[in-house]
């Protein structure tokens, strides 16, 4: 009567392309959300012509914090993609996923760190200029967070629990996600920063 | 019956607690509750003014819907994950399909796509009725045009549930019951692309509803469902309430659009193309590419506006350097896309049936192909239109009226295929057949009330009045519901094995027909006489046209009770079996399945795939499936 | 004549009696908002041209609709009903596309010329042009002279009143306007969006805070006449109508300002001066 596991074999194929579709749907999904926070940035700056932009008493962000951590990220998807081959070689993914992992964390922690030590002025009740910032921070903060207790459960299952196929999977879909994060990250900074 | 009785040795405590199901759920959100309002207090204490801490009422709200669901088992997978555990058993996953069968299934985390459709169908019932109760009680009140029996607070709240209920109820009323359960079947996939996450889709509401709901004894809130900003932002603590539902609802929506689109794209048997797939997944594809997209705007503009309240942001506040402007937008970047979301399915799932009683092809099925991705695109082109009056740049109007206006060409185009559909058929007035006749009326109405919405001088008249609401009733009630109820009634005896009542079902027809025309003729006029919405008081000269309103309102109340005692009749109390499974002869590849559905849809993926819509052959019954697919063995027809 | 042609010419005819009758009576029925301002009268006429435009479109939809159902198909003896007959007619689509294009598209310049170009649409051009503070300081927004008259309408929870900067800047609870004078309405909030609606006069301007929006309009017909608030804006929100907005004689507008003038002398010094918008100081006011 359980039909589940005697007719239908499970299709790696098919799972690969269901996860990677899965994943870029998703990253569409927070292309919106990061459309919709560019919009919000842009449309308050807009409105605050006239020297209310960026306001006084606010300081610049710092440039060199922020530069170490993107590299920490940089460095987590260097180390996934050396596991990813690894695993697609037949090795363990736990050695270089733990560096993955050491480094994914390293970057959240110093992203956390971060959003409290921005500089003097840095409160979302002090105008807009540092709500909005302050909350596209913290959304990234979420998801950087999130995606590393993805990638922790990929390294965690290994090569008992999970196949090679499976792993390869996950790995490839998380670097993407990471990449994106990558980027998404970048541009953030770039834009609070300069613009 | 199954491996289960089987099994002899002592259970993991897991499977003991995955059979608590939803009575698990409600004891997490209470724990969930407390952690996340002691988190919130903690973090953001009330002022000395206030009544309590927004921060807790929020944090608190998030924690319950987090423990609902953890309790729910939600969780369980990811930790087992994280924790290095085998892959489920062979248990787990007979139980998570709710193999053993029973009511008891429905009521914990199933993600067999069937069930997940039942579950859709009662809570969609369920909020239709609840909202219904709003109206109801905003048309007494409205009878005279002084405040009678109810206090500002009390209707304004009672507005606002009203409005928000129905936009939860519209957001999944066809996609939610018929479209998880029918897509998979129709592109002859055994699930979803992701079962999980279907199942999740439709636990986010209940807690939904209820949070919402909850604000009742918070003070309510003042906004409507619009929630325009900053008005939210000086709101009492009901208005939290409103942030976090629609917060959960937004997710589903998004995660909902995302499992369609997977599942269409990857999930299709070997050898049936997009040019194949019945028009309903269709429209059920396209609607997810916008369901996928518009609530992340939503939910921006959300966490902003907790932002105000909790932390005493100013994203909308002009004197802290916000303005209305940014919610005004963001929301209705979101707002509009979310209002072809009601409506795609229901053109889909109106075009699937039209066939079956016109007993003639569905005319022009790439035309209605384009028509429906026309819209789907167009529609993120228009929301300024809601706007116009606002205080947007004057010339920027131009163009949305154009975009708008625009939007009736695609929409013409359902009317078109319609059309050529009914052109020289046979129709058969079942009662499906008389709610796509009710919602062909209905819906040109409010599609062409919609065309004096976007001609910006006329707009001038008529925005903010009783014929906004008129429009958009006729186009979400109208069509959307009218094509609710047909659909329910034809796919009931596919769902459950039950038949309604024709007879009964031909009255409730044209009671509900009648009274929602009279009903919302009579908001049209007050509209365009002046009559403002949201309001408690009127101009005592426009109050004929009220009570005309509200009497055919409670008529029209009456006939949404007449359909829940024909269902409840029909399928609890005195159950009407349907002999024959395929009652209205249809071709779809949905009705060639054995009764009740297996779990997992088909033995071997079917093959040999076309549009099933070849009522022209006479000998389609006989032939080798122009629609149909290799039954599974044993089974006759 | 076949049957199918016959029922055609049939439905055709009813729909063409159907659509010359309704013009007729569109063409003389007395649509809202009226004629109270040139505004009035322009929207008013937009919705007739809409109404004229959509009931033929409507009603032959309606009978092609019902025409399509009871023009019965064929025996399943008979020959083969045509493929464009049953599964799609490219050509028809495209025709219909055209045509239903070509509609929109007419209906769209209308429209967009109705606000671009005579007195009253250069009115309507202009309403809602918004002129946005820097932290509440006005930028901008020079009083308008030369043929207009500035009338500030002030929202508030629950309240509209009105101020009139060209007549000394005093502040009414009431709205009265000369007849046939051009007027410039600047909406503006205190607290949060109401929406200043003068029905009969086919005024309609979001009131912001720290916001002007501008919305002019020429009075042409004396009356009493009601003004609503038409945006959510709290619990109170629908008890901001008035019913005594009033639109009079020259010389009774001169006689109700000195009225109102000395009427309001003991709390103008109380009044900050007038500016396109306020922030109020929260302690000061409470609601």
């Amino acid at each position: 009567m359980s039909a589940s596991a005697v007719v239908f074999e499970p299709d790696e194929e098919l799972n690969r392309r269901t996860l990677m579709m899965g994943n870029r749907l998703f990253l569409a999904a927070n292309t919106m959300l990061m459309a919709s926070m560019i919009f919000a940035y842009l449309f308050l700056r807009g409105n605050n012509y006239g020297g209310n932009w960026r306001p006084d008493g606010i300081a610049d962000l710092p440039s060199v914090s922020m530069a170490v951590t993107l590299l920490l990220q940089l460095a987590c998807l260097v180390a996934v993609l050396g596991a990813l081959r690894a695993v697609q070689g037949g090795a363990d993914v736990r050695a270089l996923g733990a560096v993955a992992l050491v480094f994914g964390l390293a970057a959240g922690v110093a992203r956390v760190w971060y959003q409290y030590n921005l500089g003097s002025g840095w409160v979302i009740t002090n105008g807009t200029y540092t709500a909005v910032s302050e909350m596209w921070f913290g959304i990234l903060i979420v998801e950087l967070l999130l995606g590393w207790f993805w990638l922790l459960s990929i390294v965690v299952t290994g090569p008992r629990n999970s196949t090679k196929a499976a792993t390869s999977r996950h790995l490839r879909a998380f670097s993407e996600f990471w990449f994106y994060m990558l980027i998404a990250s970048t541009f953030v900074w770039l834009l609070v920063r300069l613009v | 019956m199954t491996t289960m009785a089987v099994a002899r040795q002592p259970r993991p405590l897991s499977q003991v607690l995955a059979q608590w199901g939803i009575v698990l759920g409600i004891v997490g959100a209470f724990i969930g509750f407390v952690v996340g309002a002691q988190i919130g207090e903690h973090l953001v204490p009330a002022d000395a003014n206030s009544t309590g801490s927004n921060a807790a009422l929020i944090i608190g709200y998030v924690g319950s819907a987090i423990g609902f669901l953890a309790g729910m088992g939600f969780f369980n997978y990811p930790i087992a994950r994280l924790m290095g555990r085998p892959r489920p058993t062979e248990w787990d996953e007979a139980f998570l399909y709710g193999e053993e069968g029973g009511w008891k299934r429905y009521f914990r985390l199933n993600v067999d796509h069937k069930a997940v459709g039942m579950q859709y169908l009662v809570t969609i019932i369920a909020f239709l009725m609840l909202g219904g109760l709003g109206a109801m009680f905003i048309r007494a009140e409205l009878l005279q045009p002084e405040p009678s029996f109810a206090s500002a607070e009390s209707y304004l709240t009672v507005v606002g549930l009203h409005s928000v209920i129905m936009i939860f109820m519209a957001s999944a009323a066809i996609i939610g019951p018929l479209g998880n359960y029918f897509v998979p079947i129709m592109i002859g996939s055994r699930s979803m692309a992701f079962p999980r996450l279907e199942a999740l889709t439709f636990w986010l509401l209940p807690p939904a509803a209820l949070i919402l709901l909850s604000s009742i004894f918070l003070g309510g809130f003042p906004t409507g469902w619009t929630g325009y900003a900053p008005l939210a932002d000086e709101a009492v603590r009901g208005m939290d309430g409103y942030l976090v539902a629609f917060t959960l609802v937004g997710i589903s929506i998004s995660l909902s659009g995302l499992n369609m689109i997977a599942t269409v794209l990857t999930r299709r048997a070997p050898g049936l193309r997009m040019t194949q797939i019945p028009i309903f997944v269709w429209s059920v594809f396209v609607t997810s590419v916008l369901g996928l997209l518009a609530p992340p705007v939503l939910l921006a503009v959300l966490v902003m506006e907790m932002l105000d309240r909790i932390g005493h942001a100013t994203f909308f506040v002009p004197a802290g350097g916000g303005t209305p402007y940014l919610w005004e937008n963001l929301f209705w970047v979101f707002g509009h896309p979310e209002v072809y979301i009601f409506i795609l399915p229901a053109f889909g799932v109106m075009l699937e049936m039209l066939p079956v009683f016109a007993r003639k092809p569905l005319w022009g099925y790439r035309v209605a192909v384009g028509g429906m991705v026309g819209v789907g695109v167009l529609s993120w082109f228009v929301w300024q239109h809601h706007l116009f009056v606002s205080g947007i740049a004057p010339s920027l109007r131009p163009f949305y009226m154009f975009s708008t206006e625009a939007i009736s060409i695609p929409t013409s185009i359902v009317y078109l295929v319609a059309i050529g559909t009914l052109w020289k058929c046979r129709a058969r007035f079942t009662v499906p057949m008389l709610f796509i006749m009710g919602f062909l009326f209905n819906f040109l109405i409010g599609g062409f009330t919609g065309v004096f919405l976007s001609d910006v001088p006329s707009d001038f008249a008529l925005h903010a009045s009783y014929f906004v609401q008129a429009h958009f009733h006729y186009t979400i009630m109208g069509a959307e519901v009218f094509g609710l109820v047909g659909a329910i009634t034809f796919y009931l005896p596919r769902m459950t094995g039950h038949v309604l009542n024709e007879r009964l079902g031909k009255i409730q027809f044209w009671w509900m027909f009648i009274s929602f025309n009279g009903t919302f003729l009579s908001l049209l006029a007050l509209g365009i006489l002046g009559m403002p919405r949201r309001v408690v008081t009127y101009d005592p000269g426009l109050q004929g046209l009220n009570v005309s309103a509200s009497l055919f309102a409670f008529a029209l109340g009456g006939s949404m009770l007449f359909f829940l005692f024909i269902l409840v009749k029909d399928t609890i109390v005195t159950p009407v079996r349907a002999r024959v499974v395929n009652v209205w002869d249809s071709l779809g590849n949905e009705w060639r399945l054995p009764s009740p559905i297996p779990i997992h849809n088909f033995t071997t993926p079917p093959t040999d795939w076309a549009l099933p819509y070849d009522y022209d052959r006479d000998d389609h019954r006989t032939a080798v499936p122009g629609g149909g697919m290799a039954l599974p063995e044993g089974v006759t027809e | 004549m076949s049957a199918t042609r016959r029922l055609v010419y049939t439905l055709g005819a009813i729909w063409l009696v159907l659509a010359v009758i309704g013009s007729f009576v569109i063409a003389i029925l007395p649509f809202p908002p009226g004629a109270a301002s040139n505004v009035a009268g322009s929207v008013t006429d937009t919705i007739r041209l809409l109404t004229w435009a959509a009931w033929p479109v409507f009603s032959l939809t309606i009978i092609g609709v019902i025409g399509a159902v009871l023009v019965r198909r064929s025996d399943p003896d008979a020959a083969a009903a045509p493929a464009r007959e049953l599964r799609g007619n490219p050509r028809l689509a495209s025709t219909w596309i055209g045509v239903v294009g070509a509609v929109v598209l007419a209906l769209a310049i209308v429209g967009t010329i109705t606000l671009g170009n005579d007195d009253a649409a250069q009115a309507l051009g202009l309403g809602g042009r918004t002129i946005s503070g820097d932290n509440g300081n006005v930028i901008g927004g020079a009083l308008d002279e030369g043929g207009y008259l500035p009338v500030q309408v002030i929202a508030q929870q629950w309240q509209f009143t009105y101020r009139y900067p060209t007549l000394g800047g005093f502040e009414s609870a009431h709205l009265v306007l000369p007849n046939n004078t051009n007027v410039q309405f600047h909406i503006t909030s205190l607290d949060v969006t109401h929406s200043f609606w003068l029905i009969a006069l086919g005024v309609k301007g979001d009131a912001v805070p720290l916001h002007d929006n501008v919305f002019l309009a020429t009075t042409q017909q004396l009356g009493t006449y009601r003004s609503v608030c038409g945006e959510l804006c709290g619990l109170w929100h629908g008890a901001m109508d008035d019913n005594s907005m009033q639109v009079v004689s020259a010389g009774d507008f001169d006689t109700w300002v000195a009225q109102e003038k000395v009427l309001d002398a003991p709390i103008m010094k109380y009044l900050p001066p007038y500016s396109t918008t306020y922030v109020p100081d929260p302690a000061a006011y409470g609601s």
